[in-house]
């Protein structure tokens, strides 16, 4: 692939280096001014500058296909860049955003210890607004030529606008499983899910907001609702839902647990290859199957961002650029990888586009997600969360 | 039989680390398999195993040295006021380690010493040092201060007496203390991470994993616990009795 790879950064950097002779020389791609035309002769310098770099990468590390993938795909292939980079693995995105926050208080303004960090939502948005990220990088990065510009989960991150400060690398829509021996059609939209929690009562249960899964399901519910209904809806719900409410699972790994053990009959995620990993684990029965709601799905986007003050900003900015090459979308989106779903806009791929043909069949995947819900403002997540406690956590059946 | 009733939870989670596909009403895995130890074994998992290794290690060995006198002096009762100090040393323990670590951080960054070893060491030493003091401060009293006065009169150089009657009277206590210290250095979380710099370490590595996927957490753990037992046993032997 490298040579593939090097091959057309060499191409586009002619053509790039041609295009600034003419241009009268354009050296600033990278700082904002270049607004959104990426060249390969700006990212040549940048290519220089991170040989010999060795990048952390601080990102959640409890998917084994994702540290796998990182480790034995993007790693072999950053290493013919002569970048390295490591994995450091979190419980928690905010750890990374702690240490980075400590630099700062202790005044450490360059040589910092994360160089990328797996991001979005709240954690970019408080960073963001803090000033804690380098500014204006993504633009410039050679493959973001294969995004949609226009596409609203890639120019903004939680409603927050993205601005070059991250980079996108992988897509989360929100989906639902079934067991196909158990029940065979799942229900079609939101009230079908509670005609058959009626007619199956206890069979039916989502966690408990502010657990991440949870408060996703309350947003799909007040995305595709609006807000007073979405709470009338869940009010309702619970009086024949698992255990008629009284309790909720306290965790989307908890609720996955319920479901492969048959306790209740849907399980659901965040992650579109969720059922694809729990079949793997073996926590899911072979016959679980992704399904949506034809309400729509919440749909974001996870991207990697460059602290201000990273050692490695170069070497970041090239493994952030190879995770958008086709090639590394492409085998991300392989289910026997992570399967996850390309952040890359197919009609700009031309040839390169077959590369994602095999990904489409799979039975542990959707193809298509329905009608795209977007994200909430970050800042209205925890106002939801409150009002769930209040509303219907605490209220008496 | 008592031995064999403790042990259950542990044969559990040998279970579950290789139980490739194991879900409710099944009482036994539907199907066994390496893909935990696979998993588990990838990645910077050995290199944080050593990293673990050595920092605990060091952390007990300090800890015994720096909570000597201070044991000493408290197991004999020689204050007048010991809650005071009590309450300095268990300080660090009522704050969340991560709390204590974030705020350590920012000092090492200034000292320049963070992801060092060294300042994984100290770091550590903050959680350590507290039930390193209280374990050996038991071993300290009237009667060793007794016996250690027999061998003053019987005109036993102080290197001898702590060679010949100190260290073999306070055996016991010095085992279980290095033992404590160990497994508190081995299994923290908070400072590891904050201190580490990105630096792989045991229970960073095995944190994620918990809850997310269960087989994966169930290998690791037992890497987790396979020194534990290793100084357990060693601490048993050495100190006859030690907890």
């Amino acid at each position: 692939m490298s040579l593939r790879f090097l091959a057309s950064v060499t191409a586009v950097t002619l053509v790039g280096v041609a295009l600034a002779a003419c241009g009268g020389g354009d050296s600033d791609v990278g700082t904002g001014r270049a607004a959104g035309k990426p060249t390969a002769a700006g990212f040549a310098p940048t290519l220089a500058a991170a040989r010999g770099q060795t990048v952390r990468w601080w990102m959640y590390g409890g998917d084994d296909k994702v540290n796998a993938y990182v480790d034995d795909t993007v790693a072999p292939a950053a290493r013919k860049l002569g970048v390295r980079v490591e994995r450091v693995p979190v419980v928690d995105t905010a750890d990374a955003v702690q240490r980075v926050v400590a630099e700062r208080r202790a005044g450490k303004t360059s040589n910092g210890s994360v160089d990328l960090i797996w991001i979005n939502g709240e954690n970019f948005a408080g960073g963001k607004k803090a000033g804690l990220w380098l500014k204006s990088w993504a633009k410039g990065l050679p493959n973001s030529r294969y995004l949609d510009p226009k596409d609203p989960t890639i120019r903004t991150d939680f409603q927050v606008p993205v601005e070059g400060q991250e980079s996108p690398w992988q897509r989360a829509a929100f989906v639902f499983a079934h067991d196909s021996d158990r029940v065979r059609t799942p229900p079609r939209d939101l009230d079908g899910l509670l005609a058959f929690a009626r007619e199956h009562p206890g069979r039916v249960t989502y966690p408990a907001p502010p657990d991440f899964t949870g408060s996703a399901f309350v947003r799909q519910v007040v995305a595709a609702k609006g807000e007073d209904a979405a709470f009338a809806y869940l009010r309702e719900l619970r009086s024949v839902s698992y255990r008629r409410g009284e309790t909720y699972p306290k965790s989307e790994a908890e609720l996955s647990r319920l479901f492969g053990d048959g306790q209740v009959d849907f399980a659901m995620s965040y992650d579109p290859a969720f059922v694809n990993s729990g079949v793997r684990k073996g926590q899911f029965p072979r016959t679980a199957r992704p399904f949506s709601l034809a309400d729509g799905s919440l749909q974001n986007t996870s991207f990697v961002t460059i602290p201000a003050n990273a050692a490695h900003r170069e070497g970041a900015q090239v493994i952030a650029d190879l995770l958008l090459t086709p090639r590394l979308q492409a085998a991300k989106a392989d289910p026997d990888s992570i399967g996850n779903p390309t952040v890359l806009d197919l009609d700009r791929l031309a040839g390169r586009r077959g590369l994602f043909a095999e990904t489409e069949d799979s039975k542990y995947l959707l193809s298509d997600y329905g009608r795209t819900l977007a994200e909430l403002p970050a800042n209205r997540v925890e106002d939801l969360e409150k009002r769930w406690t209040l509303e219907v956590l605490r209220q008496s059946p | 039989m008592a031995a064999l009733l403790a042990s259950a939870p542990l044969l559990a989670l040998v279970v579950r680390a290789f139980a490739d596909e194991w879900r409710a009403p099944a009482l036994v895995p539907q199907q066994l398999g390496l893909r935990g130890v696979q998993i588990a074994f990838s990645g910077s998992s050995a290199e944080a195993f050593g990293n673990s290794l050595l920092v605990a290690v060091a952390t007990a060995m300090v800890a015994l040295v720096l909570a000597w006198p201070a044991a000493r002096v408290l197991g004999e009762r020689r204050l007048r006021h010991p809650a005071p100090v009590f309450l300095l040393l268990a300080m660090p323990l009522l704050v969340p380690s991560y709390a204590v670590g974030t705020g350590l951080t920012e000092w090492f960054i200034r000292l320049g010493l963070d992801g060092t070893l060294p300042a994984l060491v100290a770091g550590h030493l903050t959680f350590v040092l507290p039930y390193v003091v209280l374990v050996l401060l038991s071993g300290f009293g009237p009667r060793l201060t007794a016996l250690e006065e027999v061998a003053r009169v019987n005109g036993l150089s102080p290197f001898r007496r702590l060679l010949w009657v100190t260290l073999p009277a306070a055996a016991p206590t010095v085992g279980a203390s290095a033992l404590i210290g160990f497994l508190v250095s081995w299994s923290d979380y908070g400072t590891s991470l904050a201190l580490g710099g990105g630096r792989p370490m045991l229970p960073v590595v095995l944190l994620p994993f918990v809850g997310a996927d269960p087989q994966v957490a169930a290998t690791l753990a037992l890497l987790f616990l396979a020194p534990a037992v290793g100084v357990l046993a060693a601490a048993t032997r050495a100190g006859r009795m030690p907890l």
